[in-house]
């Protein structure tokens, strides 16, 4: 290994190379219970100092595991079978902002906070707000096709890659697009390193479509009785035609959970609604919100408030987002794990059977669930909240995922529909999307890694396996192995 | 130990990297040691006993001890204080900030916190006055 980091020191120099054992240690980790530490981190500074990293480390056949920010859920980022994690962090320049073609150029390590607020001086957004934040690059953002939190308005990222410049595993730079909107030459392989987690290539810029921002907003709340009365409202906002930003639900368990935990006195409920609108001025956007008004009136809405403040917007939204800072109030070191049931989707007319549906299977193993979903886009999250050393509950969590998963499945949802496969999901990838698919990407994969070096022991591709190449931040914690003696 | 008391903090972080957004030291390195999570993580691991005080000394001691993480946590951890106690610790065991060491040798020697000489100042003053 020696003398691999000395040649990686000569191509990126000798502060972009660390091997120390404590700062390999601080890249071990991600949400899901797994511990993976690479040998060490490089962080190229530009295009051609990724092509002869890769160039190198094709050569030796040694593992290069691509990471932006490492937020992902599902231990996409984490170098499972160790050697090298390539940190793309500090390839965080913003090229160009072009309000003429409403386009942006951006590196891959670029954040997305930081970039939205270059956008916004400019009047421009790229919609697609990821839950991780900052935390989150681009590059990350597009190798994971990532669903922002305005997906129901504006779809996932993918779509919005006018062009990319890949760098594949033996150092050829490949070009995808150019400034001009569209393009229709050949097979979409700008689609296909979109969510391809860092398997098939590196990401090494983007050129990105962008939106104008819309100059007024508001967010929405209400408490429903009946999650029925909610999913129903959701749908008849859709079908008005008014372009919500956002839909969507959190369970009564949870909305009674954090207002208890934070005093917020939120009312008795089945299940919380939060949404936002926009509006090109402020009286198109009244007329959006006086309609969304009464359609969730119409279904039951209690409570209704439209905010345009930020401390009441932040109230609004509590339901949805504040259950991790809840928990550890009640129950001191509980806290939330990516496990492989985190986020499916089901049809539209399923929502409020499913989210009651989830909800009763996690807590029927005896553990603290927290149900959400994009009311919009039929995608649940559901949340494990468990003691990480009580063994009875990393057995609880295992057997709601299993369920959860055959659940969804049965009533014609899918297994993952936002963060991918990953690394927690490796043993449901062929059920979920059949073998033959699932051979047709390993082909795709074998022609573009031949020798698998990159970002392997994920999406099933090289093994259908989990827990069997890594290790585990807590000794108390039950593999699959196990699980089945 | 006083680390033990905030064993749950350490435990209760889900390593999401919220708290990058703002670390005045992680801003400046992109080094995910310096973020609150990365020292979570390094934490948990010498509790655990998979690294020792000293492997962990120079990266508790880069921290400003400034909250900001507190502010973007998803859990609304409060890092600082687990950061102060790992440090408590550190200096118990002689594994003090060698940075204040040395500015305090450095005042005792020559009377400026740099170890610069004293007359260096009556410089400036000539050039302002020039
Ligand atoms: C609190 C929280 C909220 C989240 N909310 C959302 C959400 O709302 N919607 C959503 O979709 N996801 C969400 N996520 C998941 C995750 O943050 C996003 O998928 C995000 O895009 C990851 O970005 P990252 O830079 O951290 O990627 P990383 O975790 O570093 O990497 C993600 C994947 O991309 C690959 N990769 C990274 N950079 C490159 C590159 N330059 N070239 C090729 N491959 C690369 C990696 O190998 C890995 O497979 C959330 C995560 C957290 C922790
Ligand atoms: S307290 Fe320390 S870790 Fe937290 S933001 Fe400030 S410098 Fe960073
Ligand atoms: S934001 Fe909080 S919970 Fe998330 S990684 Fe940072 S310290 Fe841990």
């Amino acid at each position: 290994m020696s003398g691999t980091i000395k040649q990686l020191i000569q191509v990126v120099g000798e502060t972009n190379v660390v091997s120390a054992k404590v700062d390999r240690i601080a890249y071990s980790r991600d949400l899901t219970p797994y511990f993976a530490v690479p040998d060490a981190i490089v962080f190229p500074m530009n295009t051609e100092q990724v092509v002869k990293v890769l160039t190198l480390l094709n050569e030796k056949g040694m593992p290069v595991t691509p990471r932006g920010g490492g937020a992902s859920f599902q231990g996409s980022s984490l170098a499972v079978r160790g050697g090298i994690l390539l940190d793309l962090s500090r390839m965080n320049k913003i090229i160009e902002i072009s309000n003429e073609d409403m386009i942006a150029i951006v590196q891959p390590g670029v954040r997305y906070e930081t970039f939205e607020h270059e956008l916004q001086k400019k009047g421009l957004t790229f919609p697609h707000d990821v839950g991780s934040h900052d935390a989150a690059t681009i590059g990350g953002i597009l190798a994971s096709d990532s669903n922002g939190h305005h997906a129901y308005r504006h779809g996932r990222v993918g779509a919005w890659i006018q062009g990319m410049e890949v760098v594949l595993v033996d150092g050829t730079i490949l070009r995808l697009g150019t400034r001009a909107p569209r393009y229709n030459m050949g097979y979409n392989l700008a689609a296909l390193f979109a969510g391809s987690e860092g398997t098939l290539g590196i990401i090494t810029e983007a050129t990105l479509k962008l939106a104008p921002r819309m100059p007024v907003e508001a967010t929405v709340g209400a408490f429903f009785k009946n999650l029925d009365g909610l999913i129903n409202a959701s749908l008849a906002i859709s079908m008005s035609g008014i372009d919500a930003g956002t839909l969507e639900a959190t369970d009564g368990y949870t909305v009674k959970t954090i207002s208890d935990v934070m005093n917020l006195g939120f009312p008795t409920c089945e299940g919380n609604f939060v949404g936002d609108v926009q509006g090109f001025d402020e009286e198109n956007l009244q007329r959006k919100l006086m309609v969304m008004e009464r359609i969730l009136e119409e279904h039951g809405g209690e409570d209704i408030t439209i905010a345009r403040d930020e401390e009441t917007i932040n109230k609004l939204w509590a339901p949805r987002l504040e259950i991790d800072t809840a928990i550890v109030k009640v129950h001191p070191g509980y806290r939330e794990f990516g496990f492989a049931a985190a986020d499916p989707c089901v049809p539209l007319s399923k929502q409020a059977e499913a989210i009651r549906e989830i909800g009763r299977i996690i807590r029927s193993h005896d553990i603290i669930a927290a149900v959400f979903c994009h009311t919009g886009i039929g995608i649940i999250h559901p949340a494990v909240l468990i003691d990480p050393r009580n063994k009875e509950h990393w057995v609880a969590m295992k057997k709601a995922e299993q369920e959860i998963l055959e659940y969804v499945v049965g009533i014609g949802g899918v297994v993952t529909a936002e963060h991918g496969f990953g690394y927690v999901k490796n043993q449901y990838v062929r059920q979920a999307v059949g073998s033959i698919k699932l051979e047709l990407d390993k082909k795709i994969k074998k022609l573009l890694d031949p020798k698998g070096i990159l970002n392997p022991g994920k999406m099933g591709l090289d093994t259908e396996e989990r827990d069997s190449d890594v290790g585990f931040i807590y000794k108390e914690y039950v593999t699959d192995q196990e699980m089945t003696e | 130990m006083a680390l033990e008391k905030h064993r749950h903090i350490i435990m209760e972080c889900v390593s999401c990297g919220l708290c990058q957004s703002n670390c005045p030291i992680y801003k400046q390195t992109n080094l995910e040691s310096n973020s609150a999570k990365g020292k979570m993580t390094i934490l948990f691991a010498l509790l655990e006993g998979w690294l020792n005080w000293d492997e962990v000394a120079e990266r508790m001691y880069e921290c400003t001890t400034c909250k900001n993480c507190q502010a973007t946590c998803l859990s609304g951890l409060d890092i600082p204080a687990v950061v102060e106690a790992a440090r408590a610790e550190l200096v118990k065991r002689g594994l003090g900030n060698k940075i204040s060491a040395q500015l305090v040798e450095n005042m005792q020697k020559t009377h400026n916190p740099f170890g610069e000489d004293p007359k260096a100042r009556n410089r400036l003053k000539e050039l302002a006055e020039a």
